[in-house]
């Protein structure tokens, strides 16, 4: 059994916070313990509550919906960071506050789409999910998401509570989803805290990391990943445990393997990554004399996990180095468009990029090399395991660099490209690089305390601190999901991802579901792919070919419906009203990115007369056809 | 043998009542699915937690344990559980986080975990009236963006009503059907009244159907012919029909 034996909670103000890093001890005023939790729920309900308003009035297409937005989230977070970085805060409240703050993330997220899934990564583990409700046993094909059933952890758990509770999919999802998130929070602050030593330093690391564009609004979704990220962050944790106590070493090891073996059943992105960082950890500490001695157990810790995840990708998921294995062609392939870049931060749309994107999404990246280089100045007086995390942020953000100028778009437009990439690492990047800022932004801090005569000059150093963080936040949500045209939800845009799900498309997916049989394929836009084929258990094809494009049936695509052997085809006929924000409408597109224009009414049009075709479902705004009596397709 | 109680023993006592609760028969459902929650999400996660930690622990890692025990053993149990015939099902769920508590359970109290039990009134934090305000004001501001959040979520969606003619047979194969099924759902906001005429190759029928809004009509028609054909019109019989089905036979 694991057993760790943690620090008891603290008994006053600022404990291990009370000593300056010269030694000094804080003045008695800013030792005062002043109870702020009841002042930060309020706050934080506030600000929660106008973010929630700024939803409800986008969709009611009101006005006034994006400054509420941006109040209720500046709101939240400046006031969470200004108490985090306060010395006279408690490190109780401060550990509050930064669960807080991860709750208010999942609280906002929700109030996205409160009342259904509408996230295409989110929508193909509904599938996953729907099909263990319904088959009462795991492993079951997903056509849209083939690798999700051989990793089933976060499905095990939320059918487990959908179950027992007798609550729906959705609730469930988005119960488990928030309860993870949260205990991410709660997992890196533990890690920072072994690492540093200091309640405030980890608690404003931990806020910064879940300013990680991918953390912030993504990975608090119904998503695997999600649920698997805390267990990366415990078996961190554990590995440097194992390396740096003496005592409960082995129950600590074993805490490792535990841990791991929950992120491999759950995702096998964030599992590779638990070896990579473990690798990456024993290997910088293998460089250094001062760390050198950690180096061996940490390499024993990595080596178990990449056994652990072996064991599992060779016996239970065999299909994950197909699954993942386009990444490497695709990196070689970017690296030889030197760059080119056309990632999604790049989408070409026809709306203008409002100024706050222009500005605070290269403006963040600009803020960010600045505090790593100032990070590694402070980094020399440090302990080595701190000194060496800090090292490794500079370069690990390159890198985020290099990946996000560097690989290409692959060029059907298929995912994931340069800027998905780039992000996506970020979240497992960001483990270092949000401990580097909050080594600066604590010094800043201190060093304003330590001046406590000069009440002026530390309230600025304080503010200067606050807005540092507060432009990372605008630098994350301008960088991270959803895109600007989609912050906040509104009306339905054809194949915009999130904005092209509706209750026009989720009745659809539900009518296939009840009425057609399983495993049949078919024909569909991108919306219709995700949708359908997550809600009932239809096969989708990615790649239509011009199917929808000609106003008469090609011998080419007879033939590609034939050799698919289709059965049915989707068309939501309001791809004739509207162009693709995206440029995309098929997940296969043969124009490759470069829809400015609805279909023409003609080309979708000619399905109702073509010979054999039978019209099965009819919304008014989307059209099922039967294929099988098409003549020529079929032999007849 | 000196035994003495200790407070974990309660959250043995706790699963115990909790799992007799969730499935017993003649337990409402209602309290059923509250007792079932507790004890796969609540003891287990305490149990769990109590055996890692058995000694003193700061609160985050207290938290930390607890949830992550309680997640951790959903995503194993799922694996285990599925090795049985029944598969994953409420049930067997249950049991399965019945027996993991009560396994956890005995390995903290091996190790010591838990405080001896001792009767006295609980110790609530103190609060002032204004911190106590400003709890409640925030209850209340989190619960009206609950509030807005699901009364503006259906906002702006599109009326609509959905006609589908399915075949009949195993695979829905239009191509020699001798019968199917017309179906109406609608979304409309209010209820309306439909007019189906069907032309299933036999005969012409026509029928009147008023649906509620998410109300579904189904009836089953035997076909002939080459193409069965079903016009929905809202309302009254006018061109063009409201939505038009069909399938070819051959």
């Amino acid at each position: 059994m694991v057993s760790v034996e943690l620090a008891g909670p603290p008994s006053s103000a600022g404990d291990i916070d009370d000593l300056r890093p010269d030694g000094g001890s804080l003045d008695p005023v800013q030792k005062e313990a002043r109870n702020g939790i009841p002042d930060g729920l309020l706050v934080v309900a506030t600000g929660v509550f106008l973010v929630a308003l700024a939803y409800a009035r986008s969709r009611e297409s009101l006005s006034f919906a994006s400054p509420l937005f941006w109040t209720g989230q500046i709101l939240i977070f400046a006031f969470v960071v200004f108490r985090v970085l306060n010395p006279s805060t408690s490190s109780r409240e401060r550990e509050f506050l930064v669960l807080l703050y991860a709750g208010a993330q999942s609280v906002i997220r929700w109030a996205y789409s409160p009342v259904m899934f509408q996230w295409c990564d989110e929508l193909q583990h509904l599938g996953s999910l729907l099909n263990v409700l319904r088959t009462h046993h795991l492993f079951h094909i997903n056509h849209d998401l083939p690798i999700s059933p051989l990793y089933p952890g976060m499905e095990n758990v939320t059918a487990e509570l959908a179950q027992v509770s007798s609550g729906s999919a959705f609730v469930a999802g988005v119960v488990i989803a928030s309860a993870s998130h949260i205990l991410l929070a709660a997992a890196v602050l533990l890690l920072f805290r072994e690492v540093f030593q200091s309640s405030r330093v980890a608690c404003i690391g931990v806020i910064l990391y879940l300013l990680s564009p991918q953390i912030h609004y993504f990975d608090t979704g119904f998503i695997y990943e999600n649920v698997a990220l805390p267990f990366l962050a415990l078996s961190i944790f554990f590995s440097i445990r194992v390396a740096t106590h003496q005592h409960g070493r082995y129950q600590s090891f074993a805490g490792l393997l535990a841990c791991v073996a929950i992120a491999v059943m759950t995702h096998h992105s964030t599992a590779l990554a638990t070896v990579g960082v473990l690798v990456g950890i024993a290997l910088a500490t293998s460089l250094f004399g001062s760390t050198r001695d950690l180096a061996g157990p940490l390499a024993i810790c990595a080596a178990s996990g990449a056994f652990v995840v072996a064991c599992w990708m060779i016996f239970v998921a065999p299909e994950t180095a197909d699954y993942l294995g386009g990444a490497g062609p695709q990196i070689l392939n970017g690296l030889a468009q030197l760059g080119k870049a056309d990632g999604k931060a790049a989408l070409p749309t026809s709306l203008s990029i409002p100024l706050v994107d222009r500005l605070c999404n290269p403006g963040g990246v600009a803020l960010m090399l600045v505090l790593l280089a100032v990070s590694v100045r402070l980094a020399r007086p440090l302990p080595p395991l701190q000194r060496l995390f800090i090292c490794m942020a500079p370069g690990l953000y390159a890198l985020m660099i290099v990946i996000r100028l560097f690989v290409g778009s692959p060029p059907n437009g298929e995912h994931p490209d340069a800027a998905e990439l780039a992000i996506r690492s970020l979240t497992y990047f960001s483990l270092f690089t949000a401990l580097a800022v909050a080594v600066v932004l604590d010094r800043l801090v201190s060093a304003a305390a330590a001046r406590h005569g000069k009440s002026v000059r530390r309230s600025s150093r304080f503010v200067g601190a606050t807005t540092i963080a507060v432009v990372l936040l605008l630098h994350s949500i301008t960088t991270g999901l959803p895109q600007w045209w989609q912050r906040l939800p509104g009306s339905f845009l054809v194949d915009g991802y999130v904005s092209g799900i509706d209750n026009v498309g989720k009745a659809r997916g539900e009518w296939a579901a009840t009425n057609l049989q399983a495993g049949a394929r078919y024909f569909g836009d991108l919306t219709s792919l995700v949708l359908v084929s997550s809600l009932s258990q239809l096969d989708p094809i990615s790649g239509p070919g011009s199917l929808y494009d000609t106003t008469r049936l090609t011998p080419e695509d007879s033939a590609l419906i034939g050799g698919l052997l289709a059965t049915y085809l989707d068309v939501d006929t309001r791809m004739a009203q509207q162009a693709p924000i995206t440029h995309y409408l098929f997940k296969a597109d043969v124009m490759h990115g470069t829809r400015d224009a609805p279909l023409y009414a003609a080309s979708l049009a000619k399905f109702d007369d073509l010979p054999g075709i039978s019209r099965i479902y009819d919304s008014g705004y989307d059209h099922f056809y039967d294929l099988r009596g098409m003549q020529d397709i079929y032999g007849r | 043998m000196d035994v003495r109680l200790c407070k974990l023993d309660l959250v043995a006592l706790a699963a115990l009542v909790c799992y007799g609760a969730s499935v017993l028969p003649f337990i409402p459902r209602e309290f059923s699915n509250v007792t079932g929650t507790v004890l796969c999400f609540i003891l287990t996660g305490v149990a769990g937690a109590s055996a890692i930690l058995p000694g003193a622990a700061n609160g985050v890692a207290r938290f930390a344990a607890i949830v992550a025990c309680s997640l951790g053993t959903g995503v194993v149990g799922g694996l285990i559980i599925n090795f049985l015939p029944s598969g994953l099902v409420r049930f067997n769920w249950l049991t399965y986080a019945f027996a993991m508590t009560l396994i956890a359970y005995a390995v903290a109290r091996a190790r010591g975990a838990g405080g001896p039990l001792e009767w006295k009134r609980p110790e609530f934090p103190t609060l002032t009236r204004v911190s106590a305000a400003k709890l409640f004001a925030s209850v209340l501001v989190v619960a009206a963006a609950i509030f807005i959040s699901l009364s503006s979520a259906h906002h702006g969606e599109t009326p609509f009503t959905e006609v589908w003619f399915i075949p009949d047979g195993p695979e829905h194969s239009p191509v020699g059907a001798t019968g199917a099924v017309l179906g109406i759902k609608s979304h409309e906001a209010s209820s309306e009244e439909f007019v189906a005429v069907i032309n299933t190759g036999l005969q012409v029928t026509t029928h009147r159907v008023t649906l509620a809004p998410n109300q579904v009509w189904t009836q089953d028609f035997p076909v002939g012919g080459e193409k069965p054909v079903a016009n929905v019109y809202r309302g009254r019989v006018a061109d063009p029909p409201y939505r038009t089905v069909w399938f070819v036979r051959r």
